[in-house]
């Protein structure tokens, strides 16, 4: 009997998760990913922990990684593009582009597994992203910890204030996103406790609307970070932040606490990107048949990873925003609805 | 089960100071269970001593070796290769085994590399408790299962002495009162009445020397 | 089922066009490897990144149905992608590429290549010998607790799979959902009290309405709820009562009640780890609204992250709910007719406390773990965190996984949850128990292995096992004095080797990480040896080595799979033979996939240098260092500061050289 197979669309913490689990139960895996690395955007996240682990669950990303590559099961495309993609008799067919080549595979279950992008702010230039080489994304700012091994390392010690604005494309009906991103408070809430570790002196303010902790334990986070780790929590939103010909960047916003206009200075400013559906997955979704919510992500039928297009599952973040645990626990369901179809 | 504890390895260092070339010996009986002297254990010590004599100057050579039981001759026996070819042993078996290691080689000295504590119990890894002093007069039954000989500090046959508080010794606060743990069964087994029960005192004089016993229906000797 | 027979390996030696140096005879290298190896063909090259010799490789590899490669030769990145890329053109695996430097390490030799190679291939080999073995289990899944997050999680594993739910009470709300169900059978008045046996194959002991009965399964998914409690001192002391509701009680209530009459809700002050009380107020607001009620809600941070809530708190503005922000403290005060809260609107901090009078207050409970908890948790010997409730607080088992293979957590159990978070840890647990759908379940033979005859039956190991994966097995075979040794499930150990690095007397051995193959790694150290988690450890020096590729040129590292692996042995074999220095890398404090394996380690260093002052020599020659797999600048910080601290204290006077 010929193996089944399953083709897994995306090499992110969901991908590989899907992949692993599918491999694990005896199905040959085709993972197709389009950057030079598998691992997806979380691969590239530091490590929150203190002096104990904060649970952000990056690390988890990379033990995947490397278990995925070690799996004889998973057949890795990197730097591969779908083309296209369909139904062929009970299965599917697709064609991609892998080094500059077509390829073109068969499976009979589709895993969608395409992540999400963070919110283009090309269009918006009022937080002066892209012209200040301090305003960066809080994935710019973890990729940067990561890399350089602290916030010190990355930016320089003369970092004295910093600013976290929060919902930056998230929960903004003027742009049709209502919906939060639900990471970005947390993920603030750890990067501020990293940084308060390395820099003692330093000021942290998170702008914020309504603080998002939930979980075991993470109900006193607000609390935690602003007694402990003395970040302050501003409950604004900034206006517009200036640059040049300021020597620091100026943040204007509205204290809801004094109702005040605001003037402050930062020496960096990270953005809470919203988490956004992803260009491709609209087409791949579109090919597939497959429906997608009024924001763009996919939309599950019946139940989040069962899809309108029998065989097609979807996992993680492009079914909607979701954390690494909660992506990985979808992942596994995804794979596990596969595998009933497939084997059920 | 026998308890033992590691010695000190200054010790240890003492007694085999004079010699170039000992046999590390353990025993999978009672001293792997209580993890003193087991395969693992016989490792540890054997590189310590090797590295203490190499600081030292005095390298020394040092074999390892574990058997079933060292309180069974025909298991000692399978030290024989390695207890001629040095001049000294480390056994970390039980008092027990030691001697008989020691009597079974002579004229290879052999030296004691744990303490042996006392008959006791496992109740959780790395935690143990004596239970039995081996008095050779079980008073089990009028004292609910708990031995008042082994367990309390003044191994006091009928009931406690004024020291005891809020269940715990006057010894320690650490050590459950046995008289209290004595109690609290014959209570919770309906026989309270035993604690009325006068035990009589034991004869601690070894007036027979050393205990010995002989099954004569067992033994192999005819008659 | 083996899997040697299938692996067809071609080996690859090139010449570099003269590049090796001249100490290094391949041909030499290419009969040595003949006379040992296990593989399908082999083939000396001038330049194999010529060329001609793509295609002459892809012919290859189709002629000898090859499916594993080994280059050997200069290598770099872009030459290694070259390889990886014509090798998946033709249908192998690009991580069944091994290559092989023979150039820039300074120590060339036709022994050496062969040495260096031989472990390559060694290792190829054993990751191919991985056997695996189909598992009977049953597909039958106990569900306990028979609430509506029970019968969520029934519902969708009985699609494929016979479940038995039971509750030690009888609450309506599940009954109700699951009665003549297919595929469910519901038994109340029954409760968990012991279970023996491993996943696929768990025996379950019942007491059902007094008897004592058992019955067996396959998986056990526990779905006790949460449970709702009003704590008054976070409302200044409030009295419930007619004009004061909890919101779990106001759930209940008929809402027809309230046409007209205006209701507010209170958020923050209660509830601050889940999203319940804020979906439960957004559903009761709105459908007040339907009912001609006027609704109001206090609160200070909206919690919408979860899908569907802020769509919910849209939809609640839009049908005319008031939302009220409020900082600080409330006040709450009743009449007989009336319920008020004062409480201060951040954006008008001067001002006098605002009044909000309404006909009925309705207040967010606390949610606090089931009351069961404790008992049930013992009786299947699974572990509870924060707060009492299930699961262990470590992210390695979000969502749905306990420390026990086989026993998965749904719903409020492991923490108050909100409904469409609750639907996806059903479809989660699903997919774990669905495993077991078939009767089959296929894992490979990796569990440790023990050796009867150093079996002291100590229980160590059993004692020791996060997983509760060991059973003692009782055979006339086995050869000790007991005819019992520990016995690792297949389907219940997760392989972490704790197990055998507590074993007292070496009986136990994990496939791949035996002592000897770790002592081997350390058999003639460098001045720095790093035994290194897998999970953390080992991908951190990976990063690292991109970082700063020089720094681990005098530095060992030995992967374990967890550092619950590192006997104390290893740390002082490692110093006895020539290190100078030993490090521990391992995960964070709480973040051990294997629950404890990280505690295990810090009190094997503090063992160790224990140990090695007992012998006069310094403690600090070992250290241990936390971190994470993303850490890899934090790698290299401990390791410089590790060497620093070695050459302070100069070469190990206690290394035996032999």
């Amino acid at each position: 009997m010929e193996k089944k197979k399953v083709l897994v669309i995306g090499g992110g913490a969901a991908g590989m998760t899907s992949a692993l689990e599918m491999a694990e139960r005896g199905i040959e895996v085709i993972l197709v990913e389009k950057e030079t690395e598998i691992g997806g955007r979380a691969a590239t996240y530091c490590c929150k922990a203190t002096d104990e682990c904060n649970r952000c669950a990056a690390c988890l990303v990379l033990q995947q990684r490397d278990q995925v590559m070690q799996n004889p099961n998973i057949r890795i495309y990197t730097n591969a593009q779908v083309k296209e993609i369909g139904k062929k008799g009970s299965g599917f067919s697709v064609k991609i582009v892998y080094d500059d080549k077509p390829v073109s595979l068969e499976s009979q279950a589709v895993i969608l597994a395409t992540g999400f992008d963070p919110y283009d702010l090309s269009k918006r230039n009022e937080f002066a992203y892209g012209q200040e080489k301090n305003v960066v994304s809080g994935q710019e700012l973890e990729q940067a910890i990561k890399e350089k091994g602290s916030i010190a390392a990355a930016y320089g010690d003369d970092i004295k204030k910093i600013g976290f604005i929060q919902c930056v494309g998230s929960r903004d009906l003027s742009i049709g996103n209502g919906y939060c991103s639900r990471v970005c408070c947390m993920y603030a809430a750890r990067l501020a406790k990293v940084i308060r570790k390395d820099m003692p002196d330093a000021e942290i303010d998170i702008f914020y609307m309504d603080f998002q902790s939930f979980g075991k334990g993470f109900g006193e986070y607000k609390e935690n970070i602003q007694k402990t780790d003395h970040v302050k929590l501003i409950r604004a939103i900034p206006s517009k932040i200036y640059g040049f010909p300021y020597d620091r960047l100026t943040v204007r916003y509205t204290d809801s606490f004094s109702g005040t206009q605001c003037e402050d200075k930062y020496d960096l400013i990270v953005l809470s990107l919203a988490i956004t559906p992803t260009e491709g997955s609209r087409q791949l979704a579109e090919q597939l048949g497959v429906n997608t919510d009024s924001y763009g992500f996919m939309a599950g039928e019946e139940c989040s990873v069962k899809t309108s297009q029998r065989g097609v599952f979807l996992a993680g973040v492009c079914q909607g925003p979701k954390d690494i645990p909660q992506t990985i626990g979808h992942a596994k369901a995804a794979a596990g609805e596969a595998y009933l179809y497939l084997c059920g | 089960m026998i308890i033992v504890d590691n010695k000190a390895v200054e010790d240890v260092l003492q007694m085999i100071a004079p010699y170039k070339k000992v046999l590390v010996a353990g025993c999978y009986g009672c001293v792997t269970v209580c993890l003193a002297g087991g395969e693992k254990e016989v490792g540890l010590l054997a590189s310590q001593i090797r590295m203490a004599r190499q600081k030292e100057g005095n390298p020394i050579e040092v074999l390892e070796q574990t058997v079933e039981r060292q309180c069974d001759k025909e298991y000692l026996v399978k030290f024989q290769d390695n207890a001629r070819d040095v001049e000294a042993i480390v056994s970390l078996a039980c008092g027990i085994g030691i001697q008989y290691l020691a009597e079974v080689y002579e004229p290879v000295p052999v030296f004691p590399g744990v303490n042996t504590q006392f008959l006791g119990a496992n109740r959780d890894v790395g935690k143990w408790e004596e239970f039995c002093m081996a008095c050779g007069e079980c008073v089990l039954d009028k004292t609910g299962g708990i031995c008042p000989i082994a367990r309390c500090s003044k191994s006091l046959l009928n009931g406690p002495c004024g020291g005891s508080q809020f269940g715990k010794c006057e010894v320690s606060k650490d050590i459950d009162c046995a008289w209290q743990l004595i109690y609290d069964r014959l209570k919770s087994l309906g026989q309270l009445d035993k604690m009325a029960e006068y035990i009589p005192a034991k004869n601690w004089h070894r007036d027979k020397g050393p205990r010995k016993l002989v099954k004569e229906e067992l033994t192999l000797e005819r008659d | 089922m083996g899997k040697n027979e299938n692996i067809r390996l071609g080996i690859y030696l090139c010449d570099c066009e003269g590049k090796l140096v001249q100490s290094i005879d391949l041909n030499k290298i290419k009969s040595a490897i003949q006379s040992s190896a296990d593989f399908e063909y082999i083939r000396i090259a001038d330049l194999l990144c010529g060329k001609m010799e793509k295609e002459k490789i892809a012919h290859e590899i189709e002629k000898y149905s090859l499916n594993r490669l080994l280059i050997a030769g200069c290598t770099d990145p872009f030459i290694e992608r070259q390889f990886t890329v014509l090798a998946e053109e033709n249908g192998i695996n690009r991580y069944e590429v091994e290559f092989v430097d023979l150039i820039k390490s300074g120590k060339e030799s036709t022994k050496w290549a062969v040495s260096i190679i031989s472990e390559v291939l060694l290792q190829m080999q054993e990751r191919s010998a991985i056997v695996y073995e189909d598992f009977n289990v049953l597909p039958e899944v106990l569900v306990i607790g028979c609430g509506k997050e029970g019968a969520a999680a029934a519902l969708a594993v009985s699609e494929k799979q016979p479940v038995t739910v039971i509750d030690h009470d009888s609450p309506r709300e599940g009954i109700n959902l699951l009665n003549g169900k297919r595929n469910i059978t519901v038994k109340t008045g029954v409760k968990v009290v012991g279970l023996e046996g491993f996943p696929g194959q768990f025996l379950v002991r019942f007491l059902d309405n007094g008897k004592h009965v058992k019955q067996s399964f396959g998986a056990i998914i526990v779905a006790l709820e949460a449970q709702a409690v009003f704590d008054k001192v976070k409302y200044n002391g409030v009295q419930l009562g007619e004009r004061v509701l909890r919101l779990s009680q106001f759930r209940q209530s008929d809402k027809d009640q309230y046409a007209g009459r205006k209701v507010a809700f209170v958020l923050g002050q209660a509830d601050q780890d889940s999203l319940l009380s804020y979906a439960a107020a957004l559903t009761e607001a709105i459908a007040l609204r339907e009912k001609g009620a006027e609704a109001s809600i206090l609160y200070d941070d909206m919690k919408v992250s979860a899908d569907q809530l802020e769509q919910d708190y849209e939809r609640a503005r839009a049908r005319g709910v008031n939302f009220l922000k409020y900082n600080g403290e409330l006040q709450i005060v009743t009449t007989d007719v009336a319920a008020t809260v004062r409480y201060r609107e951040p954006f008008l901090p001067q001002s006098e406390p605002i009044r909000l009078v309404s006909d009925c207050l309705v207040l967010a409970d606390d949610y606090q773990s089931n009351a069961a908890t404790e008992e049930l948790a013992a009786a299947l010997e699974v572990r509870t965190g924060p707060g009492g409730f299930f699961q262990d607080d470590n992210v390695h088992f979000l969502p749905v996984m306990s420390n026990r293979e086989g026993i998965y957590f749904v719903g409020g159990c492991h923490g108050p949850i909100h409904g469409i978070e609750l639907n996806k840890e059903v479809e989660a647990v699903k997919a774990e128990v669905g495993r077991f759908a078939s009767g089959k379940v296929r894992a490979p033979l990796l569990q440790p292995r023990v050796t009867a005859e150093q079996c002291a039956v100590c229980l160590t190991c059993y004692r020791c096992c996060p997983h509760h994966a060991i059973e003692i097995v009782h055979d006339q075979s086995l050869n000790n004095m007991y005819h019992s040794a520990a016995h690792m499930n297949a389907l219940a150990c997760r392989r972490c080797g704790t197990c055998a690095a507590e074993c007292p007397g070496k009986a136990i051995q994990l496939p791949l990480f035996s002592d000897q193959e770790i002592l081997q790694q350390v058999s003639k150290p460098p001045k720095l040896v790093a035994y290194a988690c897998e999970n953390s450890g080992a991908l951190a020096a990976e990063y690292a080595r991109s970082l700063d590729p020089r720094l681990q040129e005098n530095l060992q590292i030995v992967s374990v799979p967890c550092s619950g692996k590192i006997d104390a042995l290893y740390l002082l074999k490692a110093l006895e033979r020539g290190a100078d220095g030993v490090l521990l890398l391992v995960c964070h404090k709480e973040n051990c996939k294997y629950v404890w394996g990280n505690e295990r380690a810090d009190k094997r260093k503090e063992q160790v240098q224990r140990r090695l002052e007992e012998v006069g020599l310094e403690g600090d020659r070992v250290e241990i260092v936390h971190l994470a797999a993303n850490q890899g600048n934090q790698f290299n910080a401990s390791v410089r500061s590790m060497v620093e601290r070695i050459n302070q204290l100069g070469a190990n006077p206690g290394k035996v050289i032999k």
